[in-house]
């Protein structure tokens, strides 16, 4: 496991141990833990020693440690780094008791006897997990039947709910930000006395693959116009854009790369005259053409939706984007541009949704975001019809 | 509680973007890791933000008998450079103007600074710089609170009681970036961007250049960069005759006054322009902060780059070491925070979240000091 991906165990051959369990996602990481035997001897410098903070033992040890931990957990580790976050050890170590059905299987040498055994044991387990599933949820059916309030449920932990608020969060009421928003380069879009112009120009001798791109562009973006990069810097640029009165530049960049041809992979949007600029990397665009059963566009200006933009330089960069876009929403015109910030990305989509009559109820189906699988800033220029996640549409109130 | 537990308050003050003038205060030095903000003076208005902060000095220029620099009369001021083209000085007690009054001075301040009375000048003395590189010195009469040797009466904070006043005005470069008086307000270097903008001190006195940089050999290229000073210091303890000099093009060079019209030493710092600048009291070590903020301590006897401190995430818009010698240095980001650093462990003692962008800080010794004092007299 860790070896093989370090590049010490060849993949496949003579010399290794294939295991079953390749397949499935629980045994890789147990591997990674208590792939030997000898690595499962925690002796008493672990438990014990001084309790250290978290934050010291995880900035103490460093990289190297952590592989410490993990490989060599052996009695011969380093007290130091053991005996520190003596919690987190012993939290481990009740997990490690958990005996998973790769443990008990993993000492059987006969492969079908051993695939058949984990095969049963996986059932049996699944059967015990519905089991307390259902039991779970007939006690909660009852006391909401009996009047009671019931158990709360469990709510699993996921990186982005672990995110401390600190100071930098922006709070609702907050004086500071407003005070700042009242006086900011885009005050002036957000009380309606500035109207965005926005110039849109490419990288040095664009390619079709960037014009098509543009095509979609222009449909998102109201009040666009294309000017040719030629031979300009973006100092130039900018200094002609602005005396011309416009409020916006945003320059694409593309990659032409003769493998696999060019590729629209950067933006620098620069607020005029002066204002901030910020420089964007763009991947996994998908143009409208791409999207199964896609809308059509309107000339209507679109309603925006800003996610998560929570920090006070979210909330600045989010009021960026906005001021792309004119602040006058035509809601009869059913579109939306979407940002969605999540954990360093932004993703981007511009849809139109569509209020259904179905069975007397009203339900709202709109273009589904993109999935997990997609990290990077997305442009789907096209809404599905088909069945939404929660209303997202509406968030933004 | 005996005089024992009493512990100076630590206090900062930092400027910022609309104009308003924050305060950051810790218990004590042994909790400086609680550094937070405490409270604002001033009505938010980005026209009038400041652009230019800087703690008054003494007169004399290394503090007064009873103190050091950083508790002599004049600590307790603070000039600042506002962007609709005022300066004034401002109480760092009270936030309250000192008593000149905000003075127009022609331009977006490059350099203000302001010097207590001292040597052959009974009152204060603010000299300013615009950004079209018009000099100005003013002069104003101050309040004849001198010290009769008592902690109180040093102590007592020090007033102006005139006008500002101007005492000289000349044009010192075409385009100024930065600006800044030797102690004593002798000297007055200026700098800019562009040729003819180079490293220039005048004689304040004559208003005539006394030195003037020459630029460094072209490199193996041919090329030589055109001035860009970003950011200028006086090296303390050689009257005014040594200044460092930060460049837009990351480099840092010390011209000495005394040898050669070239840079001394010209050394390669951080990756983007020089932001910031600042000198610790002996003059051998001096902080530069660039607009990355990567913030370095370059050695000036050894000639070298010499440590990095971690964690200023935004441009570095301001460094001020501590002005009494002890070991720490404050710096303000362009990143609302403002930390306190060690300088020889290098460690980040306190962090404080001051809401908006900051342009510049300052220490305020005096004010704990007073606090400090009069509990003290309490308590005995």
């Amino acid at each position: 496991c860790r070896r093989r991906r370090r590049g010490a165990l060849p993949r496949s051959g003579r010399h290794t141990r294939r295991r079953v369990r390749r397949s499935f996602r629980g045994p890789e990481r147990e591997c990674r833990r208590v792939s030997h035997p000898r690595f499962l001897r925690l002796g008493p410098a672990m438990g014990g020693g001084t309790p250290r903070s978290a934050k010291s033992v995880a900035k103490g040890s460093g990289g190297a440690s952590k592989r410490k931990k993990v490989s060599d957990a052996g009695g011969d580790g380093d007290v130091a780094s053991g005996s520190g976050s003596g919690d987190a050890k012993r939290a481990r170590r009740e997990k490690d008791t958990v005996v998973t059905v790769g443990k008990q299987t993993s000492g059987i040498k006969n492969k079908i006897a051993r695939s058949e055994l984990y095969g049963k044991l996986k059932h049996h387990k699944a059967l015990e997990r519905k089991k307390k599933r259902v039991a779970r949820q007939k006690e909660e059916e009852r006391a909401l039947a009996a009047g009671e309030t019931p158990k709360p449920r469990q709510v699993p932990k996921t990186i982005e709910n672990q995110r401390v608020r600190d100071e930098t969060f922006v709070e609702a009421g907050d004086e500071e930000v407003a005070e700042e928003d009242a006086e900011d380069e885009f005050a002036s879009y957000f009380s309606q006395s500035t109207s965005p112009k926005v110039i849109i120009t490419t990288s040095r001798k664009p390619s079709g693959e960037m014009f098509k791109f543009l095509e979609n562009l222009f449909t998102v973006v109201p009040n666009a116009y294309y000017y040719a990069r030629r031979a300009y810097t973006v100092q130039e640029i900018q200094k002609h854009a602005a005396t011309r009165g416009f409020t916006d530049l945003l320059v694409f960049n593309e990659n032409k790369k003769f493998s696999h041809g060019a590729r629209v992979n950067g933006l620098l949007h620069v607020h005029l005259p002066e204002g901030p600029t910020c420089l964007y990397r763009l991947s996994s665009l998908v143009l409208t053409k791409k999207i199964k059963n896609h809308g059509r566009a309107t000339n209507h200006y679109p309603e925006l939706i800003l996610n998560n933009f929570s920090t006070r330089m979210g909330h600045r960069v989010g009021r960026m984007f906005a001021s792309v876009f004119p602040q006058r929403p035509e809601f009869n015109g059913r579109r939306v541009v979407t940002f969605h910030n999540q954990r360093d990305f932004i993703f981007f989509r511009h849809h139109r949704y569509i209020f259904e009559t179905r069975l007397g109820k009203k339900r709202q189906h709109q273009g589904h975001l993109a999935t997990a699988e997609v990290p990077e800033e997305d442009v789907e220029t096209r809404g599905r019809f088909g069945k939404g996640k929660k209303d997202k549409a509406l968030e933004k109130k | 509680m005996s005089v024992e537990d009493l512990e100076r308050r630590v206090r900062l003050l930092c400027t910022d973007e609309l104009g308003v003038v924050r305060v950051a205060e810790a218990a004590g030095r042994s909790k400086i890791d609680d550094l937070a903000f405490a409270k604002r003076w001033g009505d938010a208005d980005r026209s009038r933000r400041v652009v230019r902060c800087r703690a008054g000095e003494d007169g004399d220029g290394a503090g007064d008998a009873l103190g050091g620099q950083g508790t002599c009369a004049a600590a307790g001021w603070l000039a600042l450079g506002r962007n609709d083209g005022t300066a004034e000085v401002i109480d760092t007690a009270t936030g309250g103007d000192v008593g000149g009054g905000a003075l127009d001075i022609g331009g977006v301040p490059v350099g203000v600074q302001v010097f207590g009375p001292g040597a052959g000048r009974e009152g204060a003395r603010l000299v300013t710089v615009t950004d079209a590189g018009e000099a100005a010195v003013y002069d104003a009469a101050c309040d004849a609170a001198r010290d009769d040797g008592s902690l109180a009466s040093r102590l007592a904070p020090l007033r102006v009681v005139q006008e500002w006043s101007p005492a000289a005005k000349w044009k010192a470069c075409d385009a100024a970036l930065v600006a800044r008086a030797s102690p004593r307000a002798r000297l007055l270097a200026v700098g800019g961007k562009g040729q003819g903008n180079d490293l220039k001190v005048y004689d304040v006195e004559t208003r005539k250049v006394w030195y003037k940089a020459k630029p460094p050999p072209e490199n193996w290229l041919g090329y030589r960069a055109p001035p860009y000073v970003s950011a200028m210091e006086f090296v303390p303890g050689n009257d005014g005759k040594c200044v460092l000099v930060g460049t837009g093009e990351r480099r840092v060079r010390l011209y000495d006054a005394r040898a050669d019209k070239r840079a001394v030493m010209d050394l390669e710092v951080g990756e983007t322009t020089v932001t910031a600048l600042a000198l610790n009291a002996q003059g051998t070590f001096a902080f530069v902060g660039n607009a990355k903020g990567q913030l370095q301590t370059v050695d000036l006897r050894e000639r070298k780059v010499f440590a990095k401190f971690k964690g200023v995430q935004g441009s570095v818009r301001s460094i001020a070491p501590h002005p009494d010698g002890e070991p720490l240095v404050a710096v303000a980001g362009l990143d609302r925070y403002l930390r306190v650093y060690h300088t020889e462990t290098r460690k980040c003692l306190g962090s404080a979240f001051m809401k908006q962008a900051l342009s510049g800080c300052a220490w305020d010794v005096r004010g704990p000091e007073t606090e400090f004092a009069a509990a003290a007299a309490e308590a005995a």
